[in-house]
């Protein structure tokens, strides 16, 4: 017997994109031990951002919800840890627990005013709801104000295990984006993105879905700001809480493809690899680069350099075999 | 597999659906006023009436998409009236959409695979059969934004099938279609039928409605006013007055005064070519039109008719050949300055600004440093064509009925003083009575000696007034000339399906 690998309509079904996701996961945690104190630093941040932006990729690309509060998520999560291991001296695996646990819960509070929101009145809310938090926090003495916190150094991992758990996490984070790209779940969740009348009017709950990737996305950011707090070891809450996070996730998945699994991965090694760190000492370069990206991208490929490049290795394909 | 299956999940016999004293206000507005009737199971009901009637609104509320205001809705013993759409689709009925809605970034299977709920091999072999009963099964993994009008409509139904209804509701999923592609959905629907489905059907298509259905109710301002056979409503004199109208007659369309066609033409194609990308939309169309003339075109849906007609008001840029207008050649002009040497368009699907006021619309196609004095001219030379706009002035486009704002859209096109106008799909989705309104004001502009090129679906009502024909197959030009033999429907057929280049005839 052969185990189908597609659904009737030729798309992938979820087992074998799972299972080449932990593949690569396994391939990078093997790689920690090879790689020094730059390269580790910078993969860490890499995938942190990873994370982040296949949050935001999972609520935008498939849920349709454009979302410009992933620092109300991701400085959750990172005061969430700062604050659990310097006060309760809680240990690493009950810190990067809460810090998912309390993204998600803040999700749910947040969706009661901000699920009846569309479109971008949606956008704005989430804005609103993430300045509103830093705003708070820079007054809240107990969280450090505007000093920000610091984790205990004693208790926080060194590079190396910091970057093995940014490969669980990414793992974890692209599993998700592919799971709702193939799943059944995320069939429904598209299909309430493209229209939320109609799809009621097939029988599914509209609400729980786009609820369920509002909570999956708020998650997925805790964890990733869990992660980012202990790789800075001290933040402040104008970076922590500041708009910087969703325009960074924003603009990873536009310029690697949003609603696809792969264009965020594509969108963080362009984003952060290429222009930030290669382009580190010219700031002023570094920024020119990434607006003409930015505006060559939305001009030419406006659906990102992922669907662009499996086009055009679609058509090659095709051609050599006509030629063959 | 059997048929059964793909419809009706358990087999059973379709439960009855009964509706007593329903209503729905929207404000002040009453859109369904103390509407009842009673469906035994797996029998059809039409609901017909004119445009605003509330039969629309009537569907939704059997749906589920609307609450009503008062009345209940009882399917098989359980009351439905304060159900959600989801628990509507649970206990069996299910809605297809005027509109076509389908979830564009998804692909014809995951469609239907929505609806059908349930996971592994049995819902698959559901779904397969609903797409294949449809006749969607070469185009399955296709994204559903990239389907034609036909297609569309066949995912809307296969979208209602998939959810194993027990009772389906049908808005206009014949309007837009004609020919072999109305009675592919007619034969679809009966199929449906037959297998002891329940079909609510609104419907301005009267072929549909006669084949169909066990018995008609007619609505107008949200009330029932008529109830019977098809038979029975087509002969109903109050029926006629609201709905009909003196359409469905076959009218003698004697004109007093043949058109004359002495001197050059006005407007003339030659060898005209248009393609989007690498789909050919016209093919060395070549076409004629003499000043106070109407012209019609006619062809099946993507036969080409709305490139034609972009292609002589300048929407499009044509490939090859050219367009004449009066002495000139305009093939190189755009749309605007073809439109202030006179070629007026009105495209389908009306576009009226919504916003804006019926003055204000009708204004925008006027220039900007137009004096007063003939503003108001130009106004009220529209108004004399169509009173019913004079009356509702002030009135937001957007709160216009859809014959009104056909009328606008007309308007519009002559407020500029034309010598040609290009009418689009004008009777799409509209009732039988609004349509005659429309062609009495055809007939009115071309006495002004304006020419008139009109782009139609519907047939009969077309030919009646049309001076020439042109039937367009697949971007080619099928046939030329008088319009009376194309009422003959068997040559009518052949000219929009049949191979074009052995079969081309000339006036």
């Amino acid at each position: 017997m052969t185990i189908p690998l597609r659904t009737p309509d030729g798309r992938w079904r979820l087992w074998p994109g799972l299972a080449l996701i932990a593949a690569l996961a396994a391939g990078a945690a093997a790689a920690s031990g090879a790689l020094g104190r730059y390269e580790l630093n910078v993969l860490t941040t890499m995938l942190c951002y990873l994370v982040l932006a296949q949050a935001w990729n999972i609520l935008a690309g498939y849920g349709g919800l454009i979302s410009l509060g992933v620092s109300a998520f991701a400085g959750g999560g990172a005061y969430c840890v700062a604050l659990l291991a310097s006060h309760t001296g809680a240990g690493l695996p009950l810190t990067l627990g809460a810090a998912p646990l309390l993204g998600a819960l803040a999700a749910l509070a947040l969706s009661v005013p901000l699920l009846r929101l569309r479109g971008d009145y949606f956008t704005i809310g989430t804005l609103a709801a993430a300045l509103a938090l830093q705003a708070w926090v820079y007054n809240w003495d107990f969280a450090g104000g505007s000093v920000g916190l610091s984790v205990p150094i004693a208790r926080s991992p060194d590079l190396a295990q910091t970057y093995l758990l940014a490969c669980g996490a990414a793992t974890l984070a692209v599993g998700a984006a592919y799971w709702t790209a193939y799943s059944t779940f995320g069939m429904r969740l598209r299909a309430v993105r493209d229209n939320e009348e109609a799809a009621a009017g097939l029988g599914v709950p509209t609400v729980r879905y786009r609820l369920a990737a509002f909570v999956l996305c708020g998650a997925l950011s805790g964890l990733a700001g869990g992660l980012i707090a202990y790789q800075q070891i001290a933040f402040e809450p104008g970076g922590m809480l500041g708009p910087g996070w969703s325009i960074n996730a924003l603009l990873m998945c536009v310029v690697g493809g949003v609603g696809t699994v792969a264009g965020p991965v594509v969108g963080t090694l362009v984003v952060y690899y290429l222009l930030t760190t290669l382009l580190a000492g010219y700031d002023a370069v570094s920024l020119v680069v990434e607006g003409l990206l930015l505006v060559l991208i939305v001009r030419f490929a406006p659906q990102g350099i992922w669907p662009l490049a499996t086009r055009y290795a679609g058509t090659l394909l095709v051609r050599m075999r006509r030629t063959a | 597999m059997q048929e059964d299956h793909v419809f009706n999940g358990d087999g059973r016999e379709a439960p009855e659906l009964i509706v007593r004293g329903l209503t729905k206000r929207f404000g002040g507005v009453t859109a369904v006023d103390d509407v009842g009737f009673r469906l035994p199971g797996g029998q059809a009901l039409a609901v017909v009436g004119p445009n605003g009637a509330g039969k629309s609104t009537l569907l939704k509320l059997l749906a589920g998409a609307h609450t009503p205001t008062s009345g209940s809705i009882e399917f098989g013993g359980r009351r439905l009236e304060r159900a959600s759409a989801r628990q509507v689709v649970r206990a069996g009925i299910a809605l297809a959409h005027q509109i076509p809605r389908p979830f564009t970034g998804l692909t014809v299977w995951e469609n239907v695979a929505i609806g059908a709920g349930a996971r592994g091999r049995a819902a698959e072999e559901h779904i397969a059969a609903v797409i294949a009963e449809c006749g969607l099964q070469d185009k399955m993994r296709r994204r559903a934004e990239n389907l034609r009008l036909l297609d569309l409509k066949r995912l809307e139904l296969a979208r209602a099938l998939s959810t194993r209804p027990r009772c389906i509701l049908l808005d206009e999923v014949a309007a837009g279609l004609s020919g072999r592609e109305l009675d592919e959905v007619i034969a679809l629907i009966a199929r449906i039928s037959a297998t002891g489905c329940g079909l609510v059907l609104v419907e301005h298509v009267e072929g549909v409605v006669q084949s169909l259905v066990d018995r008609v109710i007619v609505m107008d301002w949200g009330r029932i006013i008529a109830e019977g056979t098809p038979a029975q409503i087509a002969a109903d004199a109050t029926v006629r007055q609201v709905y009909l109208g003196d359409g469905a007659r076959p009218r003698t369309a004697a004109r007093e005064t043949p058109p004359a066609r002495s001197g050059p033409p006005l407007l003339r194609l030659e060898g005209v070519d248009l393609a989007y990308g690498d789909i050919p939309a016209l093919r060395g169309v070549d076409l004629e039109v003499w000043p106070g003339e109407v012209v019609a075109v006619l062809g099946a849906n993507g036969a080409g008719k709305s490139s034609l007609a972009a292609a002589i008001s300048g929407a499009e840029r044509v490939r090859s050949g050219s367009v004449r207008f009066g002495a000139d050649d305009v093939t190189a002009l755009p749309a605007y300055r073809r439109a202030r040497r006179g070629i007026a368009h009105c495209p389908e699907g009306r576009r009226v600004f919504p916003a804006l006021s019926v003055e204000e619309n009708l204004k925008l196609a006027l220039p900007l440093r137009m004096p007063a004095k003939e503003v108001a001219g130009r106004l009220e030379d529209v108004y004399a064509v169509f009173p019913a706009l004079a009356e509702m002035r002030a009135r937001r486009g957007g709160a216009l009925s859809g014959g009104q704002q056909q009328m606008l859209a007309i308007g519009r096109a002559l407020i500029g003083r034309p010598r040609l106008v290009v009418l689009d799909e004008i009777s799409l989705g509209l009732a039988p009575v609004v349509i005659d309104g429309l062609y009495e004001a055809i007939e009115a502009i071309r006495s002004e000696g304006i020419a008139v090129v009109v782009v139609e679906q519907n047939v009969h009502r077309c030919l009646a007034v049309a001076d020439r024909a042109y039937v367009l197959d697949r971007g080619v030009v099928s046939y030329a000339g008088d319009p009376a033999p194309l009422s003959d429907p068997r040559l009518l057929e052949r000219l929009y399906f049949g191979s074009p280049r052995e079969e081309a005839l000339s006036p």
